[in-house]
């Protein structure tokens, strides 16, 4: 029952203050530097360039190696953890032997913090110490250069962020799983239907609208990834692992670029939305159709 | 529910998924192991190559966890402490205020005109622009002043018959959730220079 009392307003306010606050003092801050150009160090009395900033931005190729990297980590990512994720939630949901121990092992990544978690991949990873490099040294692979070569550091960052966040997939499917009816299953055993067409045919189209939400906070979560890579690689080697927000906190708090770091995190910000409203306006058809 | 699911597949099947599962299970869990282990070695221990089970590959030792009481780490409860004051507070208000928006979002309806949203935007950015560069005001004083003004012509804007698209209750808890899509670094950036400018004030 909607009804209409002028209490309500106590209730929202705080939640449309602490939001408003929070997010409209550094829109407004970062739009405005961002037409400045303002640095910290040397200490020079700010300059109005306009569209400069993010003319330079654009010209810069630093710039646009951390969107495509940036790209890579996050989609690989998501997608090798809705995969593996998908895949552990049903078997988990079809009673697999020692279902109930694997249910609490397989949750504990996820409660760990990411830096601990970065920390830990790399004394595993280190070339020379760890245990990877002792048990493909087995295999005749000895000294791989894990986080010293750019190809195998971006690996490497994929595979954590992987080991840390299917867990999250595998509790929301897991979730979504235990909410479907028992009676289309009936229905499409009496029709004959086997196992691999009852899961396209029923299971994976049920599942899509809270897949979509998974994929989706997944997503721009991994778009914001700093944590991991800053403790693993650091960016390097050279700028080969640099993602968007280290590259802002690069020439924000080490190079104090006011005007040239609020650019960046407004391009940063027209990005991420850009990608979230596709994503919806992409999934939106297929959304809509089963309701 | 019953185990469906695994009564199509051969007991091949049910092996081989029952196989993926402990793989996987094994690949999360030993970090974890790992970690265990590593923290009952000296430091020696831990650079001189992967050892794996204690009593047997090495012997260990508490050394570490006394070394977390003593010396220059000894500050490690301080830390502790920290994060539960910050974790503690921040779940606390979160969820209050979380809780009451959510109740007011389902029980009352609400219509917030899309014109009033973009008035009190152009209204925060204008008064801000106007206080800082024309009335002299410094950058934090000049948030300070413009955000009420805005907030308040909004409000009222809202009872006017502007045109545009009137949003509902729906779309407010989109414009809540969101906020998640903000990137940290653009508000802990932002916020960082702003606390620095309104620092530089106090202290001067």
């Amino acid at each position: 029952m909607m009804r209409n009392d002028p209490i309500k307003h106590v209730f929202i306010w705080p939640a449309v203050l602490v939001v408003l606050a929070i997010s409209i003092f550094p829109l407004i801050y970062s739009l405005t530097t961002s037409f400045l150009s303002y640095r910290l160090i040397p200490p020079i009395p700010p300059r109005v360039v306009w569209f400069g900033n993010y003319v330079s931005l654009l010209q810069e190729p630093r710039f646009w190696n951390a969107i495509y990297t940036t790209t890579l980590i996050a989609f690989i990512a998501v997608g090798l953890q809705y995969t593996i994720g998908f895949a552990v939630a049903l078997a988990l949901n079809a009673r697999v032997p020692g279902e109930r121990l694997f249910r609490v092992a397989l949750l504990l990544p996820m409660l760990l913090a990411p830096v601990a978690v970065a920390l830990v991949a790399r004394m595993i990873f280190n070339p020379t110490m760890g245990p990877l490099n002792q048990l493909l040294g087995r295999f005749g692979l000895v000294n791989l250069p894990f986080l010293t070569n750019g190809h195998w550091a971006l690996g490497c960052i994929i595979a954590v962020e992987v080991w840390q966040w299917t867990p999250f997939v595998v509790l929301m499917m897991l979730a979504g799983l235990q909410t479907l009816p028992e009676d289309v299953y009936e229905a499409a055993e009496l029709e004959n239907a086997s196992a691999w067409q009852q899961f396209w045919g029923i299971t994976f189209p049920m599942l899509l609208p809270i897949s979509a939400a998974v994929v989706f906070i997944r997503l721009i979560e991994s778009y914001k990834i700093m944590d991991t890579v800053f403790v693993m690689t650091g960016g390097g080697p050279g700028v080969d692992t640099e993602t968007l927000t280290l590259f802002a906190y690069q020439e924000g708090f080490k190079k104090f670029n006011l005007g040239y770091t609020s650019a960046l995190s407004f391009l940063f910000l027209i990005a991420i939305t850009i990608i979230g409203v596709t994503y919806l306006a992409l999934l939106r058809p297929h959304l809509e159709k089963r309701r | 529910m019953s185990d469906r699911g695994l009564i199509g597949l051969s007991p091949w099947g049910r092996r081989l998924v029952t196989a993926g599962c402990l793989i996987w299970c094994l690949i999360s869990i030993f970090p974890l192991y790992w970690v265990v282990v590593t923290a009952f070695k000296t430091p020696p221990g831990v650079v001189g190559g992967p050892t794996y089970l204690p009593f047997i590959d090495f012997t260990p030792t508490l050394q570490p966890f006394i070394d977390l009481y003593q010396g220059i780490r000894g500050e490690f409860f301080r830390t502790f402490l920290n994060s539960t004051i910050v974790g503690l507070s921040a779940a606390a208000i979160a969820t209050a205020i979380g809780a009451m928006a959510a109740y007011a979002l389902v029980r009352f309806e609400f219509r917030v005109r899309l014109g009033t949203g973009l008035a009190f935007f152009l209204l925060a950015l204008g008064g801000y622009l106007l206080f800082n560069i024309t009335f002299g005001f410094t950058r934090p004083q000049a948030l300070l002043l413009a955000f009420p003004i805005a907030l308040v012509a909004a409000v009222v804007a809202n009872r006017l018959p502007l045109p545009g698209p009137i949003l509902g209750n729906e779309d407010i808890l989109f414009w809540f959730v969101s906020q998640r899509m903000f990137p940290p670094i653009v508000t802990a950036f932002a916020l960082y220079l702003l606390y620095s400018e309104i620092g530089r004030l106090v202290s001067s």
